[in-house]
């Protein structure tokens, strides 16, 4: 990598890249705000700057993780492009718009696969098993007070669990992703097939079932000890739910027919006795 | 009611405008707008009730997802300043319709901020700076803006009702049949996730 790639400075602005998201061109602003500091850089404060902003403020969509893997790409090409001749330059800017465009879709399946199904969802179980897990150790206690006030303490274990475990992965990632694209160029697609992502993605996924698995058993021991042990007969309705979510039937109108239910349970609990 | 709006309001901006470092996930959002309203630990049992619940949704392109900041920090504040344990499950049942209006008003600023795109244009055909910073800078206080209105509007408000219902309905809904119900939901809803291909 030359010095002459701002790769700090670009960096944090793709944590802006969905600042101005628009239905009309997606990211694209986004998009050309975190090019901007390596552009100006090849182009200074000229009108080939304005024309390249231009080009990068079409139509631009991806996950905003791996989104550093293509403007690192374009800062490369922008930069190959300036030293290149007249004839060449249009080859050059028409083949950086043919990547942005046809790698976009994948990388959004990789991330939303990779990131928000898989490791949000693994580190929120963790998040909640930690929670689980304080509250079954004050539970050994038989101080009420004096749990009660740990309890309030240890409440920022779960939040702090879930950004600490997520970030320490996602954030190394999505820096690494603009370096990779500046190094790499249009061969980063070649050098991503190489890494197991699918396996990865799979093995996340099956760590998450356990990590499920997990919080039901400390949910079970933890109304076991508080005395309400039937409160896991709730249990009995997970399939019930599960094919209604199958059937396409969204959580919230899950939710809401549920809290009908339980309403006409109580009140007919209310009239009897 | 300042601090809760605040927090509230910069938690919602790392949802999609600026970072996604994950702080405006209902399990840390409810648990700060728990501290800061007197009930960490009621925060945290909202908030992981409604992480579980909308954990698998993905902010897909256009595709909003409810706004589950919204919904862990109202259901959150109401309850604590509304009688605690016993509304919190009156309080999540109410939440959930203000986190779709929220939602609405994120479509409606999306749609505003095609805008942008015009004004960038012009300022490039006059020979101008196309001000991105600006542009951003701009995008950012106007989402800030928009949830400090809203959680402005809908804090008192839903403090208001959940006091003046809370005797007969919650007494239909106690906070325990929710929290067993969103539970056993909230399993299903990652179970299903995980063994879809």
């Amino acid at each position: 990598m030359t010095n002459s790639f701002p790769l700090a400075r670009v960096f944090i602005r793709t944590f802006f890249l969905q600042s101005a998201w628009n239905f009309e061109r997606m990211q694209s602003v986004g998009f050309a705000f975190a090019v901007e500091p390596a552009l100006k850089q090849i182009y200074g404060r000229t009108d080939s700057l304005r024309d390249a902003l231009r080009r990068h403020l079409e139509l631009f969509n991806t996950h905003p993780y791996l989104a550093g893997l293509l403007i690192g790409m374009t800062a490369r090409y922008e930069e190959e492009s300036a030293k290149a001749e007249p004839g060449k330059r249009d080859e050059l800017h028409r083949r950086i718009a043919e990547l942005k465009e046809r790698m976009s879709g994948p990388l959004a399946a990789i991330g939303d696969g990779c990131f928000w199904s898989g490791l949000r969802t693994a580190c929120a179980l963790c998040a909640v098993l930690a929670g689980s897990v304080a509250m079954l150790w004050e539970l050994r206690t038989q101080n009420t007070l004096l749990m009660m006030e740990h309890l309030q303490a240890l409440s920022f274990l779960p939040a702090a669990c879930f950004v600490l475990q997520y970030n320490a992965f996602a954030l190394p990632m999505r820096f690494a992703m603009v370096r990779a694209g500046y190094q790499w160029g249009e061969t980063c697609a070649n050098e991503i097939a190489k890494f197991p992502v699918q396996r990865g993605i799979s093995a996340i996924r099956r760590g998450s079932l356990f990590l499920l698995a997990g919080n039901i058993v400390c949910f079970a021991a933890v109304l076991f000890l508080t005395g309400k042990p039937g409160w896991l007969a709730a249990l009995a309705v997970v399939p019930v739910y599960v094919a209604a979510l199958r059937k396409g039937i969204s959580v919230s109108k899950i939710f809401y027919c549920t809290l009908g239910c339980v309403a006409l349970v109580r009140a007919a609990i209310r009239i009897s006795g | 009611m300042i601090a809760e709006i605040f927090a509230a309001s910069a938690l919602s901006l790392d949802a999609v405008s600026v970072g996604q470092w994950m702080f405006s996930r209902p399990i840390v959002a409810g648990t700060l707008i728990g501290w800061t309203s007197g009930n960490a630990a009621l925060g945290l049992a909202a908030g992981c009730l409604v992480e579980l619940l909308w954990v698998t949704v993905i902010p897909v392109g256009k595709a909003l997802p409810p706004d589950g900041t919204a919904v862990a920090a109202l259901a959150v504040y109401w309850a604590n300043h509304s009688g605690g344990y016993p509304v919190l499950g009156l309080a999540l049942a109410a939440a959930i319709p203000f986190g779709i209006f929220s939602k609405k008003g994120d479509f409606f600023m999306r749609g505003k901020f095609s805008d942008w795109n015009k004004w960038i244009l012009n300022r490039m055909d006059h020979h101008k700076d196309p001000c991105l910073e600006g542009v951003t800078a701009a995008s950012l206080l106007i989402a800030f803006a928009k949830s400090s209105c809203f959680y402005a509007l809908c804090l008192p408000t839903g403090t208001w009702l959940i006091r003046m219902s809370a005797g007969p309905v919650s007494a239909l809904l106690p906070t325990e049949w929710v929290a067993a119900a969103g539970g056993a939901l909230g399993c299903a809803v990652v179970y299903d996730s995980l063994e879809r291909k």
